[in-house]
């Protein structure tokens, strides 16, 4: 690579013949990987939308290119993950150019989908965004985590972990999940007590945000996982509030249903799609985080949770001007099917309003035989001294 | 609408304990678990019947406060004097002239029942006292927080039914806490004011009558075992000390002890008691006379009235009569 520097300003270029003249992702491509990439999956991407306004991300503009010859031509994992992440920006838009590319690698032969559980629909090799078609909802929602529930004092935490990666696909490593996921500030006891069984937890916050809330903020890139009791990572689907498919929003139901779609990665506070022209433009926040434990009829057992989050976008240029109030909440919620519990309920409500109507009527009985029926003789009891008061 | 408000009133004690079974075990078996099957319901769909069920039940113990506090207005009763005017002999014209009887004992009697009007067996502001020491002080408003551990009092997410639960809990311990202070300690040692209130109608010789329905009432036979109750301190001491030697008869009715009675009155009983006690106006104008003639002002301003009282007074007399001679030929019978 070439460094030039014309007109006060450095340019970078590729030496012609063998590479591109221009290089992507601050590499240089081969010309020919790169013209066999951008016959496949296009040459530019399109813009995405945040706070309604279209832009290009940075990130787009310079390595889109380098992402898909480096991950569809030479197999570069790390530039697979680089794809995904864009794909990910975009809140998994099928349509949008980076994730119909991850779609198309994801489904050459040599990336057959694994399609037992629990990694329905990863492909080989790839990292994983969505899962198997046929392995959504209903499935994904039903399936049971091999591990024994225990609550009470001195019992074990539920195992989470997230498998993070930085916004250019480097894998960081496994982080076991302590606060990550409560932006509102609180001592780190309460904070982790979010994932002791069956404690339905929530914390909230009214935050006022400003530009200094998002000064030298890291984005990073996350995989949940939940650890079972054979120590196996079962991986946790995400349902992301505002992801739009074909025009609609499947996951808009305020609980999980079979309509929803599960993904797997996500961000949380991320300053770094909305960058253009190495500004940050825009930033996205999850304003409503919340695990959905549901338990099973068998006792100690549980499906493997659901996390959903829904983002909320704003300008760096507003906030600049107004700093803006935001409700921040990270819950945990717990569904149990109470139907059987319900009936039986009702029974008993039912005998006991009948006993309290059998009684009342009695009481009007008596009333009416001692005062409105034949009563010739007088008749004297001893009280009892409990009667009244 | 009698037989409605009945059924208002029998249903919110078995409401109650319903509610009260049905949190308790929530609160129980989700506190105690130590694997995990039950999650306490708390979303607003799943206890909204509950709270409904909390709300109806309030609604009908109203409903049945307020029957029980109109059937303590509207009691009707009456104070039998049992004394007899005493002969005094004036030495002076050498004739014998009766002293009229007090009334004053039976204005205090009144009154101290005015008082136990509003004596429960447990007190609220201690009870409520109570509830709060256990809630805030000792932190149990936190065993409402749904976290099924019962060790865990932190702050957390409320629930409803575990909230009911925890509530009921501290009510219930203040109130069995004080009924049995009373029944093993106070009652027993210090003082009972229903036997007290008995213990001072007898030394004033006075019987109480009362009226909560037609023919359905109580009766608490008050008549001195002594000669005379308006006296002095010396012979009210005597009479004491004879009582205590067991030189007069038993206070209770016919020689008996027992002096507390619920009665079930015949119709005839009680058309007599009405034609005395309501001879000629209305009941509402009766009522309001009474009350007006409290008031000095009033009767300072109102001298039409002095007749009405006269007619009252006269009441008061025959009804004294009648039941004097009702509960004497009764005693003789027995």
């Amino acid at each position: 690579m070439i460094s030039r520097f014309i007109g006060g300003q450095y340019s970078c270029q590729c030496k012609s013949g063998f590479f591109s003249p221009e290089p992507e992702g601050n590499t240089c491509l081969p010309s020919q990987d790169l013209e066999i990439a951008v016959n496949k999956y296009g040459a530019t991407t399109t813009e995405i939308r945040m706070k309604g306004e279209s832009f290009k991300p940075d990130i787009f503009k310079t390595h889109y290119k380098y992402a898909i010859t480096r991950c569809d031509v030479w197999g570069d994992l790390n530039a697979c993950q680089l794809l995904a992440n864009m794909c990910v920006m975009t809140f998994y838009q099928s349509d949008h150019a980076t994730c119909k590319a991850y779609t198309q690698i994801a489904a050459q032969p040599n990336r057959t989908s694994i399609e037992a559980p629990p990694l329905d629909g990863q492909p080989n090799g790839l990292p994983w965004l969505y899962y198997s078609p046929k392995e959504q909802s209903a499935t994904v929602r039903s399936r049971n985590a091999s591990m024994v529930v225990k609550v009470g004092k001195g019992a074990p935490s539920l195992p989470f972990v997230l498998g993070v990666y930085n916004a250019t696909g480097s894998f960081l490593g496994f982080q076991t999940v302590t606060n990550q996921f409560q932006l509102c500030p609180n001592p780190l006891e309460v904070e982790q007590r979010w994932n002791r069984p069956g404690n339905i937890f929530s914390n909230t916050c009214n935050v006022n945000l400003t530009v200094m809330s998002f000064e030298n903020h890291k984005t990073h890139f996350y995989e949940l996982f939940l650890i079972e009791d054979t120590g196996r990572y079962h991986p946790v689907p995400v349902r992301i509030k505002n992801i739009v498919t074909f025009g609609s929003r499947p996951n808009m139901d305020f609980i999980p249903s079979d309509s929803s779609l599960f993904n797997r990665r996500f961000t949380l506070v991320d300053t770094y799609t909305g960058r253009e022209d190495d500004v940050v433009k825009y930033v996205r926040v999850p304003r409503d985080i919340r695990f959905w434990f549901r338990l099973t009829e068998e006792t100690g057992k549980m499906r493997i949770p659901i996390l959903d989050i829904d983002y909320t976008e704003f300008s760096i240029s507003e906030l600049q001007i107004n700093p803006t109030n935001i409700t921040l909440s990270f819950k945990t919620d717990y569904l149990q099917d109470y139907s059987r519990m319900a009936n039986a309920i009702m029974i008993v409500f039912a005998i006991f309003a009948s006993f309290g109507a059998i009684h009342g009527f009695f009481i009007t009985r008596s009333w009416y035989l001692r005062n409105k029926g034949s009563n010739d003789v007088i008749d004297i009891l001893v009280q009892d001294d409990s009667y009244s008061f | 609408m009698r037989l409605v408000v009945n059924i208002c009133s029998a249903l919110p004690l078995v409401l109650y304990v319903f509610l009260v079974g049905i949190s308790w075990y929530y609160l129980i078996f989700y506190k105690i678990q130590g694997i995990l099957f039950m999650i306490v319901p708390y979303w607003e769909s799943d206890v909204s019947y509950f709270q409904l069920a909390v709300v109806a039940t309030a609604g009908l113990e109203l409903v049945h406060v307020t029957r029980m506090i109109y059937k303590q207005c509207t009691a009707e009763l009456f104070f039998v004097d049992w004394e007899q005017a005493k002969a005094l002999n004036q030495e002076s014209s050498e004739s014998t002239k009766k002293v009229t009887v007090s009334i004053w004992r039976s204005i205090f009697m009144s009154n101290e029942w005015a008082k136990l009007q509003v004596y429960r067996k447990c007190d609220i502001q201690f009870t409520l006292l109570g509830v709060l020491v256990f809630l805030n002080v000792f932190n149990l408003r936190n065993l409402g927080t749904a976290k099924p551990d019962l060790e865990d009092l932190n702050p957390g997410q409320m629930s409803s039914i575990l909230l009911f639960a925890t509530d009921s809990l501290c009510w219930i311990i203040m109130i069995a806490i004080q009924r049995l202070f009373r029944y093993i300690i106070y009652d027993r040692y210090y003082r009972n004011r229903l036997n007290q209130y008995i213990d001072i109608l007898s030394l004033s010789n006075i019987s109480l009558l009362v009226f909560d329905e037609y023919s359905h009432g109580f009766y608490i036979h008050g008549r001195s075992v002594h000669s005379t109750a308006d006296t002095d301190m010396e012979e009210l001491n005597n009479c004491l000390l004879r009582e205590a030697a067991d030189m007069v008869p038993r206070r209770g009715f016919a020689d008996t002890n027992q002096q507390s009675f619920e009665i079930f009155v015949p119709r005839q009983f009680r058309e007599v008691f009405d034609k005395i006690y309501r001879p000629s106006e209305g009941e509402t104008t009766r009522r309001m006379v009474m009350m007006n003639r409290l008031t000095f002002t009033n009767a300072r301003n109102n001298p039409k009235e002095n007749t009405t009282n006269t007619g009252l007074v006269k009441t008061y007399k025959a009804m004294n009569k009648f039941l004097r001679t009702f509960f004497e030929s009764v005693q003789n019978t027995n």
